[in-house]
């Protein structure tokens, strides 16, 4: 889906600040399942790069700004 | 009872717990992609379950009135060291239509209450919530 003003931009740019926050967090942690560690930051890297791709290209076609 | 949808066509804002037979009549039949959707669901919840699943929500165009959703995004809580390991392997690999998010407790929490809350304009929204599944 197609981002389409710049209010979308910003609660896009939220939701990717939390997701970012919770992929750093999980990272950094060692447990007792590594294998379901590894699903979570497969699961928010599918969805961090999907907010950056929707965001990169609604910047990709605004006006060049000085 | 799931509510009615609102004037955007979305669900009005909060978890709205519903059995698979309710989903199903009010999201899964209204078109022939609802339809294949709505059988990678009950895939997803059988596997789900048996792999040790704690909650399960439905999120995504599939829970709006738009009649050929792109996809349904359902985020699965699961507990370390608990569960069928084997089964939530085969969670892993995918299911067709479906964009699954397996996590624990703070990230669950986070994509209830705070990603999957609002829309793209910041308006709040409604998910569904798979419950009676036995």
């Amino acid at each position: 889906m197609d981002l389409r003003s710049e209010r979308e931009v910003a609660n896009t740019r939220n939701k990717l600040r939390v997701l970012e926050e919770l992929y750093e967090a999980a990272e950094a942690e060692t447990g007792d399942d590594e294998e379901l560690r590894e699903m979570e930051l497969e699961s928010l890297k599918r969805f961090i790069n999907q907010l950056k791709e929707e965001i990169a290209r609604y910047e990709a076609h605004q006006p060049l700004r000085r | 009872m799931i509510p009615p949808f609102d004037e955007s066509g979305c669900l009005p804002p909060g978890l709205h717990g519903a059995a698979l037979a309710e989903i199903e009549a009010r999201f899964g039949r209204q078109s022939e992609l609802r339809r294949v959707q709505m059988e990678s669901v009950r895939w997803m919840v059988e596997l789900a379950v048996h792999a040790g699943v704690q909650r399960i929500v439905l999120n995504g165009s599939f829970v709006t009135d738009i009649i050929e959703p792109n996809d349904v995004d359902c985020v699965l809580l699961f507990e370390p060291g608990k569960g069928n390991r084997a089964a939530r392997r085969e969670l892993r690999k995918g299911l067709p239509f479906l964009d699954i998010a397996v996590v624990r407790k703070r990230a669950f929490d986070e994509y209830v209450h705070s990603v999957f809350a609002a829309d793209r304009t910041g308006e709040r929204k409604g998910m569904i919530e798979v419950v009676q599944w036995t």
